[in-house]
């Protein structure tokens, strides 16, 4: 009865594991139960063993039987190179390391994330359940394209897709991507631009669904010294800036929240706070309407009545 | 992943897995490895057969499972868990820069770190630096909510209603924590509303332990108990600089063309979208209804005649 491809791949596993030496392909034909049939056959067979042993992330090592001689090369699967090293690991970081896998349940990675716990979980540690009990929430991401995004930069392989450019039509990019970030819940892309030859920084939820890898996985080389923090503006220390409104009594409680009340009136509130984004203070400030006043600093108060003075006309 | 590699993956993790867990039942390692028991059995059955060359009785796994529970009693070289793969890797370091942007214990908090350092030596050295989660807003009363959950009690909160611009107060039962999107939700079962409801984290103002005498407060009208009544659609047409908002929007939008740069969006609250168009400072313009664009500009000249 002939062996199934699994019987096979896992006594090929087995016999690569126990090699103290390369063992040649003639005498893995020999001795691994599941290698029959011509030489060709077997020799065939063997190649996509390898393949799949590989693609399973086994490292597959290949060198000469005998240095001085030009001779038919060897294998062997390394024990330190198969098997999870994480010498040491305490119950209570086996408990954080299973915290972090359960961060991605309900999301894209779920298969993997349980994968990853179920082999920590076969370090034989007891978990330190009455220390870290869950994650602190779940991380949910709805985007047709992320899965495919996330395994090509692991990968690295080339991805195309279609971005909007500056007058926001979709044009086709071909991307190396080089790292995938969240800040703020929003994820982003960082890869070289091909066609530009540098790198650029892709909103997620703004790649058009339909994204495709367009090469072999290893296609490209990450710089050595590539670090996706320093290609994120938003990372970088803003600056502090503080900033006076009034708003009126009882409204306002948004911005309430984050200030604090420096001048009581009877019919407006004078509020403090710091600021250090911008665009989200004014917006903030917008949302309130009419009830709420600009004092200082200059600059946003003139943003401020500028944007209303552009909504006014329009009514 | 073709089925045989898979299957081929399944078995080499069962193993150490039985291994750390002797006398498993069936059922469970089913559950464990999200298949069938039916499957188990045959994988079992497999893995009796494999072996190191020779494949003598001294050289074959051998394992024990005819009274539904599992044993192994010789792996050979199988005994170890094989190492995780890079996507592994990637989601653990990760999830590691999740749990510290919300852990607030400075041990935990280093302990993570230094977790998040060992593996990144596991992963090759230019991807360890190529994903990162990050976010600077501590969620207020994670832990709160957290412990809650455990122990399934309901808690009394203050929420900030930003379309209304008031706070209610309310008693919920926090059923689970995600992140969609930009925002941090607390989904729920609300003593208030009957029914299930979702809040953004950000926006509980306070947070504690219900009590048998709290009353939910009667000043609140749930919005979305009137949502089919109040439903209302908007056309508008936007620029660039509001990008953001029109991704934000996601399932609400009925009509979009990217070239006109016009949509359309069917909301249940017209104060929400009132004050999203204001807060974008003039890169949104209502087309339709026209009572909105008046709208809109009538709280823009009250604004100005403030300055």
């Amino acid at each position: 009865m002939p062996i199934e491809k699994a019987e096979r791949l896992i006594n090929l596993t087995m016999a690569l594991l126990a090699a103290q030496r390369y063992i040649k392909k003639s005498q893995i034909f020999a001795v691994v139960a599941g290698y029959s049939g011509s030489a060709e056959a077997m020799e065939r067979m063997f190649e996509r063993d390898k393949d799949d042993l590989r693609n399973l992330g086994i490292v597959i090592e290949v060198g000469g039987l005998d240095p001085l001689f030009d001779d038919e090369p060897g294998y062997r699967i390394k024990q330190s190179e198969y098997a999870l090293a994480l010498e040491n690991l305490t119950a209570a970081e086996l408990s954080l390391l299973a915290i972090a896998a359960k961060t991605w349940q309900d999301a894209t990675f779920s298969n993997s994330a349980q994968s990853a716990l179920r082999k920590l979980r076969s370090l034989g540690i007891e978990n330190d359940a009455t220390n870290y009990v869950d994650a602190p929430f779940h991380i949910k991401i709805n985007d047709s394209n992320f899965a495919l995004l996330w395994s090509a930069t692991i990968a690295a392989q080339t991805l195309i897709f279609e971005y909007p450019n500056q007058s926001n039509q979709l044009a086709e990019r071909e991307i190396q991507p080089y790292g995938i970030a969240a800040w703020r819940g929003q994820w982003y892309l960082v890869g070289r631009d091909i066609a530009k030859n540098a790198i650029r920084v892709f909103k997620v939820a703004r790649i058009a669904p339909g994204c495709k890898v367009g090469g072999k996985v290893g296609a490209f080389k990450l710089p050595i010294d590539f670090d996706i923090s320093h290609h994120l503006v938003m990372l970088q220390d803003p600056p502090q800036i503080p900033v006076i409104l009034h708003v009126r009594k009882e409204r306002c409680h948004g911005l309430r929240q984050k200030s604090k009340i420096i001048r009581n009136d009877v019919e407006w509130d004078e509020l403090q706070f710091i600021e250090n984004n911008r665009p989200q203070t004014i917006q903030e400030i917008l949302w309130y309407g009419p009830d709420v006043v600009v004092i200082s600093p200059k600059e946003l108060k003139m943003s401020v009545v500028a944007s209303l003075q552009e909504m006014a006309k329009n009514g | 992943m073709d089925k045989p590699l898979a299957r081929t993956a399944r078995l080499l993790d069962l193993i150490p897995f039985i291994l750390s867990h002797q006398g498993i039942a069936i059922i469970d390692l089913a559950k464990e490895f999200g298949v069938t028991e039916k499957e188990i059995l045959a994988d079992l059955n497999l893995i009796f057969m494999c072996g190191l060359p020779q494949y003598t009785a001294l050289e074959l796994i051998d394992l024990s499972f005819e009274h539904g529970f599992v044993t192994v009693r010789e792996p050979q070289n199988l005994d170890k868990p094989r190492k995780l793969s890079s996507e592994e890797l990637s989601i653990l370091i990760m999830g590691l820069d999740v749990i510290q942007t919300q852990i607030t214990d400075p041990s935990k908090q280093q302990t993570a770190k230094n977790l998040q350092t060992r593996l990144k030596q596991l992963i090759e050295s230019a991807t360890a630096n190529s994903i990162l989660y990050a976010d600077d807003r501590h969620l207020p009363y994670i832990d709160n909510i957290n412990s809650a959950m455990r122990n399934r009690t309901a808690l009394n909160i203050s929420y900030l209603n930003t379309s209304k611009d008031e706070i209610t107060t309310r008693k919920i039962l926090p059923l689970e924590v995600f992140q969609q999107g930009d925002e941090f939700l607390l989904l729920t079962w609300c003593y208030l509303s009957k029914a299930n409801r979702t809040f953004a984290i950000a926006r509980i103002l306070s947070c504690d332990q219900a009590s048998d005498t709290f009353a939910d407060s009667n000043s609140d009208t749930d919005s979305l108990l009137l949502a089919t009544e109040r439903r209302v659609t908007i056309k508008f047409q936007y620029d660039r600089a509001a990008l953001s908002f029109i991704e934000h929007l996601q399932d609400r939008v009925i009509e979009i063309d990217q070239t006109t740069m016009i949509a359309s969006v069917e909301v249940w609250d017209s104060e929400w979208i009132l004050r999203n168009v204001l807060a974008n400072a003039g890169h949104i313009k209502i087309l339709a209804p026209a009572q909105f664009a008046a709208e809109v500009a009538a709280r823009a000249k009250i604004a100005l005649s403030n300055y």
